[in-house]
């Protein structure tokens, strides 16, 4: 469970927002903060980009699936693990996709 | 020197394929070849319950596959996602119910040990001929409806295969056919395969016209870019081209 700004948002047992449509950016930032990180501009691409990423495959994207995607999509000078790590130092899929409201990504993938 | 990797994805309560997997892998340590790992997934996760019996009068297959992972020093994985999915928390009681002597795993260290792998055992076992092993691709092949669950499992090792490089194939047969076409119900569980054009460039997904004639379907109607084969690229493809099959 979540609470933010008076309200209460469910989660899963590894505080991952369990629905998609209750997301908000003050909320992302909140979890953004739970995470220790601050929120820039490139912060925001990869958060945006997992949020798409979600709604068109239906799935939360693991590390090796993010780095080819993000490299598909945003190119390949943003489509490496150096990159997305210097963004979110403790693990770019585990940390966007919980910032961006996704379920956790598969632990076996 | 010949190795082996085993992939059990039989429910423990089917003895007669817990019996078969359990006498061919003896037979091969025996033998003097080397078992690189028993790899758990689909209903075989719950060989790895902290809590599983087995009734009176039938062999505790658990046990005896602890016992044969001590004497040859054979890894026993399981898969953790799909374990989850069968209620089966990878970590030690009292916070999970991980049978001690697994170990939880994941799909990228079952897809890298096939791809060193000389020989795939699946079981249930599978009664056709193996591969001649001269090829370097692992062929897919799927041929259940796509709510089955081995429809889904397939899927995930499909997408380790190709995000891992492994020169890779995904043969669609019989009700397999149905994974590509538009969800016939709200569910779409597959709907992730789109990625692997998409994301991944990746293009090898075949079936034959008989497939598609008694599905019904038309190339047009399906979701990933297809390509038919006749009978004989079909075999091509299996027997020679081939370094694995792994059937769902």
């Amino acid at each position: 469970m979540l609470h933010f700004n008076g309200r209460e948002y469910e989660t899963d047992k590894h505080e991952y927002l369990l629905h998609f449509n209750e997301w908000s950016v003050p909320l992302a930032e909140y979890i953004a903060e739970l995470e220790n990180i601050e929120m820039s501009p490139p912060h925001w691409e990869v958060v945006n980009f997992v949020r798409e990423f979600y709604q068109e495959f239906d799935t939360s994207p693991a590390m090796r699936v993010l780095v080819k995607a993000v490299e598909k999509r945003l190119g390949k000078e943003k489509g490496n693990s150096r990159y997305l790590y210097s963004l979110f130092p403790k693990g770019p899929a585990k940390q966007a996709t919980r910032i961006a409201g996704l379920p956790r990504p598969a632990k076996c993938i | 020197m010949a190795n082996y990797l085993l992939l059990i994805q039989a429910n423990p309560d089917n003895i007669e394929v817990g019996l078969d997997a359990l006498e061919q892998a003896k037979q091969l340590a025996a033998n003097g070849k080397t078992i690189e790992q028993v790899f758990f997934y689909g209903h075989g996760v719950l060989y790895a319950s902290h809590f599983l019996n087995f009734p009176s009068g039938l062999p505790n297959l658990q046990t005896t596959w602890l016992e044969f992972s001590q004497q040859y020093n054979v890894p026993l994985v399981v898969c953790a996602t799909v374990a989850s999915q069968y209620g089966l928390e990878t970590l030690a009681p009292p916070e999970g119910n991980l049978a001690k002597g697994f170990h939880a795993g994941g799909l990228t260290e079952f897809m890298s040990t096939l791809a060193k792998a000389d020989t795939l055992l699946q079981f249930p076992a599978v009664k056709t001929a193996q591969p001649a092993n001269s090829g370097d691709s692992i062929s897919f092949i799927y041929n259940q409806q796509p709510l089955h669950p081995s429809a889904r499992q397939g899927l995930d090792m499909l997408l380790m295969a190709v995000s891992l490089e492994l020169p890779s194939a995904a043969v669609f047969l019989g009700e397999g056919i149905w994974q590509l076409a538009a969800p016939q119900t709200e569910l779409d569980p597959l709907k992730k395969m789109t990625m692997l054009p998409d994301i991944f460039d990746f293009e090898s997904f075949y079936t034959t016209a008989d497939t598609l004639q008694q599905a019904g379907l038309e190339l047009e109607q399906l979701r990933l870019p297809v390509t038919v084969l006749t009978a004989v690229e079909l075999d091509q493809l299996l027997s020679h081209d081939s370094k694995h099959v792994v059937r769902f």
